[in-house]
């Protein structure tokens, strides 16, 4: 959470008077957001400030919509996001961008890949330009990431703040195309309204998040201690409720049932699942999708006792073995303790 | 399986059930299909490498293979150092391979693989001392590391395994060992842990040391911190070093100096009783520690696992093998420094743990080979073909093959005979089955190697053209002769001839042997219901194995009830409860209580018997049994233990302490006493578990309160692995530890206020006594009577009644019974994160047996003839215990007897064969008349007809 504190420290320049933690807050409990990007220092840079802050106090926003002036810090909330696993319904990005053919103040709506070379960047990994974050969130999980940009009449090259004239009178239509965007919520949406909220959960990770045994949740599961619903893929469902109850009565502490419900929303509890590749969103049960074969890494006795186990259980093996041949340091030994049986 | 050497893991995506690896293989240069490892490429490379399976302690060349029995056996070139891909220029091995296998133009390659689960086992790096000055180790040539001093020692090293030191190559008199090097300190390098494994590794060399020296002026001295030897048969082997006369020596040498005359070390180091000493040494050998793997880093990273505060992979007490990633294991020394008996055995913990996770997917990938339908031979006379190997040149140098294979087409029943440059390459198996065809052979001869390396490739060839696999017989003209006959090529030659005459004279009497199927009944038995049970029985049922679990008391969970937590502070008491719901509401699972083993009978696959339970009998049938039996805290003898109540066992001091809290708080002094009943005459051994415990008392008391006077009365601090960080937390929170000698034991007096106890101070040097208010006495684990256990199913136990493994590092959960497996107390005592996965591999290693519908055992056993007359000479002779006497009627009524064999149980050793006197038993394939053949065909006696 160091970046997001970085952040913080960022937003309080810019927008002082507003709860930036909260703020930040929100963008993982709503599941659509409204990012406006872009630094009101430079003319009409500021677009995307003047937007969420027109949005916020004049229109009436349906409440699973947050609004956040992310400044020029959209490539880290990006990351976070990707980070976190807890993924929205909706981004939608607003920006001032220079497109062809187009008077200043125009809007448009463009495709990932018409960010300019210039601006994608600010949506790329740090030191990492060719990875763009918006389109792994588009490819490699179902978000529905829209781009609004305007057409800037300038962005000077030195502190200048203040929109020029057209893009000032573009502050409102875009507002009016934003509200237009935003689609009507389907029902049982992931991380819609607070209450009955459903988890999704892998055992083996709530019970890290609770600090107990997996096979402890489990006998929770199985005895029906707590009410869940085995689903697709070796998880469980849960309603929120259900998990907070059950943790109240079980004694659990309250940070401890707290995080779990924070990270469990439809997306997996698995730590190291981010950037993964699309298979890994193919909710298929398990004993269709895993497969009937194991590797191994090493080939010293512990890799090949492991390798033939399975084998002659009917799992295929692959062996890796860094060198040109199998039998690791025992093969190096000239007898074993306490027989000395050779070790060979 | 797949086997990929010389390639490394480069990325992982994907979940459990569902990996995608990828895998880069650098090129090898040599075709693995091409090479049969005749070597000529080496002998003819002219470049000279440092070889690093002898540490660098001799030369190897630029292609190579890492040691004489390296799987693959395939040579390969060592890209940094061939002359021809660092500078273009040589080709030499292209020049000369008889195969063509030599390939330059060979290129890395990238494979992508889908696994379901990965098991990483990269082992560990010795630490090396080259960093650290005063160790003096790559700067006097006499200090040496303890692995290069096993290189030195093996007969398959730099010296064939005459021991000789590096400055001089003279046999050293005098040996110093000094250990924790790179363990145990946190002074100079981070190694806070021990590294488990050199005491024993160093009293083994010691003792190895002496066996490959004669004569006077021999010694071994061990200069140690403390001997820990909390091992099965580890005390007895470190007893036995001592009665040996190797030297131990409590002193750590702090000087390191070349020999007077510039060979040898000269170590200074001070004694406990203050003095200062300086002894010259011809070599030292630098008792190395385990380390996590120099790439373990990357591991972590590629593999998105998490690694511990030492840089092994982490893992949780009751998960041992389950890395931060779901599907992705750890195993071996990657997980923490340990032997190689845990390793083994927690290797197989892996393996249960991945095939629990992949069980939908079994048998989704391997498929087995289908044959033709056998041929019935048994109306055919013999039909020999014979194929004679030149092995390149490795047969055809020494002996004249031409020769043999003209001499073999004069044999009696020979049809076909043929000369082959490899007789075992895959163009010539094509050429067996095609010449089977057109000739009608039958029998066939092979003189080349081994049978116990090829043997099995041709068993092959036969089965694909529809021959029995039996009927095949090598002569070995390689190894036991063109090898060993160099130069005497004409003689050799005869040999060869001699050999070829004697496989045919077999060959010719040889039958088809069917094997033997024997119906699997996939259903478990685990005896003890403690943890070790509990927990094999889950792993059991959770692979869909039926499990009837017996307990002897009225409930589950054992000794676990009487422990509080585990070495690294994780509860016991949630985990066991946890265990017992899971065990008692899962499907698979019988849960008997009060139940006691009455019989056994059977073998490997088909096992019955009579359980009593609460004054009924059962019959349970199943195919494979887990034993977990336990073992018990034992009862004191001595210090006053049972005259004063302030004398406790440590399981007495935690059930006191969880009730007396205030009193406990209010304690100003404790005293702990250790090996009380370990490590003596009457139990030999140690009871390994003790030292934590008391360390982790310690810890609680002073955490309590830290004004407590703690005195630790020890004779070695045995915390092995990274249980040494609680050593070094109760030392710095204060507590004092007192060494004593088991010839001179601590005294205690209870009085009205309190306990006074006697102790002699090694450090000051004069007799001690201590204030206790409490008195905690570590008592040893004895096991319970398995005797009746033991007799039932004729397992071995040893001298102190553990139950015995089948072998201690390479069977270290089976039983030397087929079908039994071993977890827990029961076997030596141990911590119960070390139980759980001694647990999980021997149920794994049942379910390998379990998880088949049918075995098929080798055809080679014994039978019983009609010349049995029941004299049972060779009941006693059978070492697996495979034949019984039994009685039966003969034609005309009269009642008689004879002997039965098991083949479940027979392993076609022949010692009865070679008992009885009247030809009643005989082994399949080495039948008298077969082997008489042979004897007669090797003295040229004429064949009686």
């Amino acid at each position: 959470m160091q970046i997001l504190h970085k952040i913080a420290q960022i937003f309080s320049i810019t927008t002082q008077d507003r709860g930036v933690r909260i703020m930040l807050k929100r963008i993982y409990e709503k599941p659509r957001l409204v990012f406006g990007c872009g630094n009101p220092l430079f003319g009409d840079d500021g677009f995307g400030a003047e937007v969420i802050r027109l949005l916020e106090t004049e229109y009436h926003l349906p409440n699973d919509v947050a609004c956040l002036d992310v400044g020029t810090a959209v490539r880290d909330i990006l990351f976070d996001m990707l980070l976190s696993g807890k993924y929205p319904r909706q981004i939608i990005i607003v920006d001032a961008m220079a497109f062809k053919e187009a008077a200043p103040g125009e809007i448009c709506e463009i495709g990932l890949d018409d960010i300019q070379p210039a601006k994608i960047v600010d949506y790329s990994l740090h030191q990492f330009p060719t990875t763009n974050m918006l389109k792994e969130l588009r490819q490699h999980t179902d978000i529905d990431v829209r781009i609004l940009v305007v057409n800037p009449a300038v962005i000077l090259p030195e502190v200048h703040p203040g929109l020029s004239e057209p893009v000032q009178a573009a502050v409102r239509p875009m507002c009016e195309r934003i509200l237009g965007l935003l689609a009507p919520v389907s029902q049982g949406s992931p991380g819609g309204d607070a209450g009955g909220r459903s988890l999704v959960f892998r055992v083996g990770a709530l019970a890290a998040h609770l600090g107990v045994h997996r096979n402890t949740v489990t006998n929770w599961i199985k005895t029906g201690k707590l009410n869940a619903r085995p689903t697709i893929g070796k998880k469980y469902l849960v309603e929120e409720t259900e998990l907070e109850r059950f943790a109240r009565d079980a004694g659990i502490e309250q940070a401890a049932w707290r995080t779990a419900m924070d990270a469990g929303t439809r997306h997996s509890l698995v730590p190291g699942a981010f950037l993964s590749t699309p298979s890994d969103q193919k909710e298929v049960p398990m004993s269709q999708s895993s497969i009937g074969a194991v590797m191994v890494v090493g080939g010293g006795i512990a890799g090949i006792q492991a390798t033939l186990d399975l084998a002659e259980s009917g799992f295929f093996v692959h062996m890796v073995e860094k060198s040109a041949g199998i039998g690791g340091v025992m093969a190096q030994l000239d007898k074993t303790y306490p027989t000395n049986d050779c070790a060979m | 399986m797949n086997l990929l050497t010389l390639s490394e893991v480069v990325g992982v995506s994907g979940r459990e059930g569902n990996f995608t690896v990828t895998v880069k293989q650098h090129p090898r240069y040599i075709d693995m299909d091409k090479c049969i490892a005749c070597g000529l490429c080496a002998e003819k490379c002219p470049k000279k490498v440092e070889d690093e399976f002898n540490m660098g302690l001799n030369k190897r060349k630029a292609v190579y293979i890492k040691y004489g029995q390296s799987v693959p056996l395939k040579y390969a070139i060592d890209p940094a150092h061939c002359i021809y891909l660092t500078r273009g220029k040589c080709r030499a091995c292209e020049k000369f391979c008889p195969t063509g296998a030599i390939n330059f133009d060979d290129k890395e390659k990238i494979v992508t693989l889908q696994v379901g689960a990965v098991i990483l086992a990269p082992g560990y790096k010795p630490f090396d001392p080259s960093p650290y000055d005063f160790y003096g180790y790559k700067k006097i040539g006499d200090v040496v590391t303890s692995l290069e001093y096993e290189r030195l020692l093996s007969a398959s090293g730099p010296c064939m395994g005459h021991l000789k030191r590096p400055s001089d190559n003279r046999e050293p008199r005098r040996i110093a060992w000094i250990q924790c090097v790179g363990s145990r300190s946190t002074n100079r390098c981070t190694n806070a842990y021990c590294s488990s494994v050199c005491c024993m590794y160093a009293i083994k060399q010691a003792l190895v040391t002496a066996e490959h020296l004669t004569g006077d002026g021999l010694q071994q001295s061990i200069f140690y911190m403390d001997i820990r030897s909390p091992g099965k048969e580890f005390e007895r082997f470190y007893e036995d070093a001592r009665a040996k006369g190797v030297n131990f020596v409590r002193a750590r040498p702090h000087s390191i100096d070349p020999g007077p005359d510039g060979h040898g070390v000269r170590l200074r180091y001070t004694t406990e009783a203050g003095e200062t000493l300086v002894e010259d040494f011809d070599m030292t050998v630098l008792s190395v520690g385990l380390e996590a793997p120099a790439d373990a880093r990357q591991i972590a990273d590629t593999f998105g696992i998490t690694l511990d505060e030492f840089g092994f992979a982490r893992t949780e007490a009751f998960a041992p093998v389950s890395s931060t990633r779901p599907g992705v294991f750890v195993t071996g020394a990657f997980q923490g420094p340990k032997a190689i008996p845990r390793s083994v055995a927690e290797a197989s913990t892996a393996a249960a743990e991945a095939a629990h996770l992949l069980i939908d997917a079994r048998g989704t990938l391997t498929h087995e080979k289908t044959y033709p339908a056998e041929r019935d031979v048994s109306g055919e006379a013999a039909r020999i073909g014979v194929f004679v190997c030149s092995c390149g040149i490795n047969i055809a140098g020494v002996v004249d093959v031409k020769a043999v294979a003209a001499y073999a087409a004069t044999l009696p029943n020979v049809v076909f005979v043929d000369n082959n440059l490899f007789t075992c390459s895959a163009d010539t198996q094509v050429l067996i089955a095609k010449k089977i065809a057109e000739h009608g052979l039958n029998r066939i001869v092979v003189a080349a190697c081994t049978p116990r390396t090829h043997e099995p490739l041709f068993q092959e060839t036969l089965k694909e053209t529809g021959l029995n696999a039996y009927l095949i017989e090598m002569a070995n003209i390689r190894n036991q002769n063109a090898w060993v006959h160099q130069k005497m090529p004409e003689r050799a030659t005869e040999k060869a001839k001699d050999q070829v005459r004697m496989a045919v004279a077999k060959a010719s009497r040889m039958a088809p042997l069917d094997r033997l199927r024997v119906a699997v009944n996939q259903k478990a038995l685990v005896i003890g219901g403690g943890v070790a049970g509990m927990t094999a029985a889950l792993t059991l049922a959770d692979q869909k194995i039926p499990v009837v679990l017996l307990e002897s008391s009225g409930r589950l969970g054992g000794n676990a009830w009487r422990l509080t937590d585990t070495d690294t502070g994780v509860p016991i008491r949630p985990m066991l409860e946890d265990l017992i719901g899971q065990v008692e509401g899962h499907p698979e699972i019988r849960v008997m209580k009060n139940a006691r083993l009455k019989t056994a009978v059977g073998s490997v696959g088909n096992f019955v018997s009579q359980i009593e339970v609460d004054g009924q009998t059962l019959a349970v049938t199943y195919g494979a049994a887990v034993v977990a039996v336990g073992a018990r805290e034992a009862v004191p003898e001595e210090y006053s233990y049972g005259e004063s109540d302030r004398v406790m066992t440590h399981l007495e001091f935690d059930a006191f302490a969880d009730g007396h809290g205030v009193e406990i708080k209010q304690a100003s002094s404790v005293v702990f006493i250790q090996c009380v009943g370990s490590r003596e005459p009457k139990r030999p051994y140690c009871s390994r578990v003790c030292c934590t415990h008391t360390m982790k008392s310690a810890i609680r008391l002073k955490t309590l309160n830290p004004d407590v006077q703690i005195y630790v009365l020890y004779r070695d601090i045995r915390t092995y692995g990274k249980r040494e960080v609680l050593y070094q937390k109760a030392r710095e929170l204060g507590v004092i530890f007192i060494r004593y000698e088991v010839e001179s034991k601590p005294s205690v007096r209870p009085e009205a206020s309190g306990l006074t106890v006697s102790v002699f101070d090694p450090i000051l040097q004069r007799p001690l006594e201590l204030s206790a208010d409490y008195l905690v006495l570590a008592a040893a684990v004895e096991p319970n009577d398995d005797r009746q256990l033991v007799e039932l199913y004729k397992c071995g136990q040893n001298e102190d009644g553990f139950l015995n493994e089948a072998h201690p590092k390479l069977r270290p959960v089976d039983m030397s019974v087929d079908g039994l497996f071993v977890a827990g107390l029961c076997n030596y005592p141990k911590p119960v994160d070390e139980s759980i996965a001694q647990a999980k591999a021997a149920a794994a290693r049942a379910a390998v047996l379990l998880a088949r519908h049918e075995m098929h055992l080798d055809a080679i056993k014994s039978f019983v003839t009609a010349d049995c007359d029941g004299c049972a000479l060779c009941v006693d002779v059978c070492p697996y215990r495979a034949i019984s006497l039994e009685e039966f009627q003969d034609a005309d009524g009269h009642p008689r007897k004879r002997i039965k064999t098991d083949p479940a149980l027979c392993k076609g050793c022949g010692l009865c064969m070679a008992t009885c006197p009247k030809g009643g038993v005989l082994v399949h394939g080495f039948t008298l008349e077969q082997i008489g053949a042979q004897v007669e065909a090797a003295l040229k006696v004429p064949k009686v007809s």
